[in-house]
């Protein structure tokens, strides 16, 4: 039998698109109207762009499995879902509704395992930087990240009633474990500006448009 | 040389950008274990400004997505990410960096 009236592929989003467009070229239509449909789960591995394309041009088109659909999972269970990944978000959306999103940044994430294979080579002997983020008035709190050029290394996080002498003891931790010489830049927020004036040889750069900025202070 | 390039609409949008652009043609990693950041990058994103510059969507509107807390990993994350840039220019440069944002600033 060489024509078809309807066809299924599963795992689309793997498949190739000559599998695709073979397929098609077998639905000529006679006494029924053909169809195709296609199935498909992603789930973090990099999916064909013929397949991407599709979905994007077609969003009409597109019935969306959600996590939330199965009717065998508790009601906790989803409750929980929602809770987890914050109803409305970014992530949300993709991980429970099962709808595609594309940030950016989403290639940043990497397994564990697979982090640890990178660091071993990149974080060693490697010049470093640290940010700051400094608590504000709120209840936000004062975040310190160290970074290689290639990877985050460490990161510490201090409660907004932490003085800012917490600060100092736990750069002075980050220098001792990573090696003072290794980390090449301590870059301030806004808010941080202040209390970079007292350590070090600190460098405003500008507080011309500290309304507008973000990041304002700068040592080495 | 680091610069504020005319793409960006503030120095926020810019330290974001360095961010995209070293994930997506360098590479640089995140350990899936920072959920956090993870959570807080997804939901930022560039959007065009009226000048049709590359900005970010404003910092409440990702507040509320994440839940009702600042994005503090990752503008920390930018921010030691910045240092690399500026690291790689020499102390005159630095003074050149600061120049240019100053006039970015100005022009805005």
């Amino acid at each position: 039998m060489s024509d078809y009236s309807c066809f299924g592929l599963d795992e689309a989003a793997y498949c190739s698109s000559e599998i695709y467009n073979f397929a098609c070229d077998r639905l000529r239509g006679g006494n029924f109207k053909p169809k195709v449909r296609l199935i498909s789960t992603p789930n973090g591995t990099p999916t064909n762009n013929w397949y991407q394309r599709l979905v994007k041009d077609n969003p009409d088109k597109i019935i969306y499995g959600s996590s939330l659909d199965n009717n065998f999972t508790s009601d906790e269970y989803k409750e929980s879902l929602k809770t987890r990944y914050i109803e409305g978000s970014l992530l949300y959306k993709q991980q429970v509704l099962g709808e595609c999103i594309e940030t950016e940044f989403k290639t940043a994430i990497v397994y564990q395992k697979d982090f640890n294979l990178v660091n071993k080579g990149i974080g060693k002997n490697s010049k470093k930087c640290i940010g700051i983020d400094f608590a504000g008035s709120g209840a936000d709190n004062t975040v310190i990240v160290l970074v290689d050029e290639y990877a985050m290394l460490d990161k510490i996080v201090l409660s907004h009633n932490e003085d800012h002498f917490k600060v100092i003891s736990e750069i002075e931790k980050l220098e001792a474990k990573y090696g003072k010489n290794e980390i090449q830049a301590i870059v301030l927020d806004n808010t941080g500006r202040f209390w970079g004036r007292n350590f070090r040889n600190f460098e405003i750069f500008t507080s011309k448009y500290s309304s507008n900025s973000f990041c304002n202070g700068f040592f080495r | 040389m680091a610069s504020l390039d005319d793409k960006c609409s503030n120095i926020r949008s810019y330290m974001y950008d360095l961010l995209a652009k070293s994930i997506k043609y360098e590479g640089f990693y995140i350990p899936i274990t920072e959920y956090e950041v993870f959570e807080e990058l997804k939901n930022t994103q560039f959007i065009s400004d009226s000048r049709g510059l590359r900005a970010l969507i404003p910092k409440e509107q990702i507040k509320k997505l994440i839940g009702n807390r600042s994005p503090d990993t990752s503008d920390a994350l930018c921010l030691a990410k910045l240092g690399f840039s500026l690291q790689k220019d020499t102390t005159t440069d630095l003074v050149a960096f600061k120049k240019e944002m100053d006039s970015h600033f100005l022009r805005s």
